[in-house]
């Protein structure tokens, strides 16, 4: 059939019509929705992880991919009244945003049996999340590069690795922890910004790269050798052959928390909470933890014997510091502002 | 020396830095393009140019995606619904705006464009705010209305700009032959102004295939669009998978513009 403009416009009209027609399709009512983040993470838990549970239900499942401020915006835009979805999954400094807005449901081990068995820095705030992802924060190094490696977080201001450095933007809740964590390291407390500013300042120049991911190909090819950065990162690089190694800081780890959360407005809020309560199960952490290094918040994971090695262990990961995103939040326009500003 | 000839030689250095300038031009419009087919076809694990190797392993990887894929067809869905409609509703607006004169054609023109000139995160968080009101929040309905809405001006643009150009005595001699108001639109003025709606048509796809701020932001349950997608990709894996995706991407931009040079030709949709 040749192309002609009558063709053309035919065919359009016919692709509107469908279009139109599909429309409806694309509404999964009876589908049970969370979210997730994306790239690896939306793969594995799709194939992996929610097939368990969309049977346990008996209901097919999809997820919602996306980031933590998109997600928030959608909440507030449906109000606590009309959430999208039963569950969800923040990382704390999102929660932290709307907990006191009257969205979730209190989780006990009544409603999630499970929370019986999480350590204690696990629940949190008001009850209103639980950890169920749990990545610690470490330090990395190339082991080809630096021949006596950082003990920890003060050891970045050593003049050895001075040129060396990869940090995270301050947009990134990795930046904030170590800014409120030099904040109190060398100036009056968590919140004296000014100090922790100053600090970073005198780290520069040094590469800002907005998630862990990305750190990964600076460190692969040797345009930094020391960074901060999951240990899910560490792992993959080891396995890629690069020459990397890592450090718990002798101050302690910090962690990424993500937490989950039951909308207490929600019509399926019992299938939420048999989701949060799938999630914390043995089974799930132990997955999580094998595949992702996400450390178990349930303590009766008992971890094989190759991941003995990483810091994963209920015991150390409770040791990790550990943040009020509560207070966070207020601190953090001011402590954004000036490090954009200054670094 | 002569005045004609210093004049000549000012002039051939007037054309040689031109060219320069064009040349360097047309470098800077397309390293970026260069640089991101070539990091898609290397051999190595990083995106980089120049590539390790030759391969087609990234394409391979990307469309064993079904993250990637799905995004990819939601993005070509929506685009071209959004074209379609986009055109259709711009072809309106433009007859409309071409009965009006005065301040108000003025106005109404301003009007037209106004998505262009709010900030795309502004209307993205109004949007959102009003699609959940009428329970379209986090549908592709919704998502479709935000991509038509952003859209709409360069459509718009395009065929105002072509109408503008189809003399008014064509309609008057159709309308003294008795043809109907419809028979003049359909037989008179659609072919002449059908370059200018074209390229509107591919301008709105492609502005639709780029969205990405009021794609965040309206995106329905359990979709996602290909700039979306590749973020998220982009955010854990940092691999020439997304140059692979961004390839395609660049190959889909040219097969529009090649579809405007077959249907209408380029010359005439500008």
């Amino acid at each position: 059939m040749s192309l002609t403009r009558r063709n053309f416009l035919k065919t359009s009209a016919g692709a509107a019509a469908l279009g139109a027609i599909g429309l409806p399709a694309f509404a999964q009512s009876d589908t049970f929705i969370v979210n997730m983040f994306g790239g690896r993470w939306e793969n594995d838990w799709r194939q992996y992880v929610m097939p368990k549970f969309a049977e346990q239900i008996g209901k097919d499942f999809d997820l919602d991919i996306g980031l933590g401020m998109a997600w928030i915006s959608n909440f507030r835009a449906a109000g606590p009244e009309n959430p999208p979805f039963p569950a969800v999954m923040l990382n704390e400094k999102y929660t932290a945003m709307i907990r006191n807005d009257d969205y979730f449901e209190e989780l006990t081990p009544e409603l999630v049996p499970n929370m019986a068995n999480v350590i204690d820095p696990a629940v949190l705030k008001g009850n209103t999340a639980v950890t169920g992802m749990l990545a610690p924060l470490v330090l990395a190094y190339r082991t080809d590069m630096i021949s006596e490696p950082p003990k920890g977080w003060a050891d970045l201001w050593d003049e050895r690795f001075r040129g060396l450095l990869g940090l995270y933007k301050i947009t990134n809740s990795a930046a904030t922890m170590m800014a409120l964590w030099a904040g109190e390291h060398f100036g009056s407390g968590r919140d004296d910004i000014e100090t922790a500013v100053a600090k970073f300042k005198e780290l520069g120049p040094f590469p800002q790269i907005g998630y862990s991911a990305q750190l990964t190909p600076l460190l692969t090819q040797g345009q930094i050798a020391v960074a901060p950065i999951d240990l899910g990162e560490i792992k993959a690089m080891q396995e890629q052959g690069v020459p990397i190694d890592y450090v718990v800081p002798e101050e302690g780890m910090m962690v990424f928390d993500h937490s989950f959360s039951v909308f207490k407005n929600s019509p399926d809020k019992q299938l939420g909470l048999d989701y949060v309560n799938f999630v914390l199960s043995p089974e799930i952490q132990l997955w999580m933890a094998e595949n992702w290094l996400i450390a178990p918040t349930n303590k009766t994971v008992e971890l094989p014997e190759e991941l003995q090695k990483w810091p994963l262990q209920p015991e150390v990961v409770s040791q990790a510091i550990r943040f009020d995103w509560d207070e966070t939040l207020s601190i953090m326009p001011a402590l954004n502002d000036l490090w954009e500003r200054t670094i | 020396m002569s005045m004609a000839a210093k004049t000549f030689g000012g002039q051939r250095h007037v054309n040689l830095g031109f060219a320069v300038l064009i040349i360097a031009l047309y470098v800077f419009l397309l390293v970026p393009v260069v640089t991101i087919v070539g990091a898609s076809l290397t051999n190595g694990l990083m995106i980089e140019f120049p590539p390790q190797g030759l391969s087609l392993r990234w394409y391979q990887e990307f469309f064993a995606r079904q993250d990637l894929v799905d995004g990819l067809l939601m993005s070509l869905r929506i685009g071209a619904i959004t074209a379609v409609v986009t055109s259709a509703i711009a072809m309106m607006a433009a007859l409309a705006g071409q009965a009006l004169s005065g301040k108000l054609s003025g106005v109404f023109q301003l009007g037209m464009t106004l998505p262009l000139l709010v900030p795309e995160l502004l209307t993205a968080v109004g949007l959102l705010f009003f699609l959940y009101k009428i329970e379209l929040g986090k549908t592709v309905a919704g998502l479709q209305f935000g991509h038509i809405l952003m859209s709409f001006p360069y459509a718009y643009v395009s065929i105002s700009a072509a109408l503008r150009q189809v003399p008014s005595s064509l309609e008057e001699a159709s309308a003294s032959l008795g043809a109907t108001g419809w028979q003049t639109f359909r037989l008179v003025i659609l072919p002449l102004v059908m370059p200018g709606l074209a390229m509107g048509a591919i301008f709105a796809f492609i502005n639709s295939f780029d969205l990405y701020t009021i794609s965040l932001l309206l995106k329905p349950l359990g979709g996602n669009t290909l700039p979306l997608a590749l973020f998220d990709f982009l955010t854990y894996e940092f691999k020439p998978t997304a140059a692979a995706a961004a390839t395609i991407s660049i190959i889909l931009s040219i097969a529009g513009v090649g579809l405007v040079q077959k249907l209408v030709g380029l010359q005439r949709a500008f």
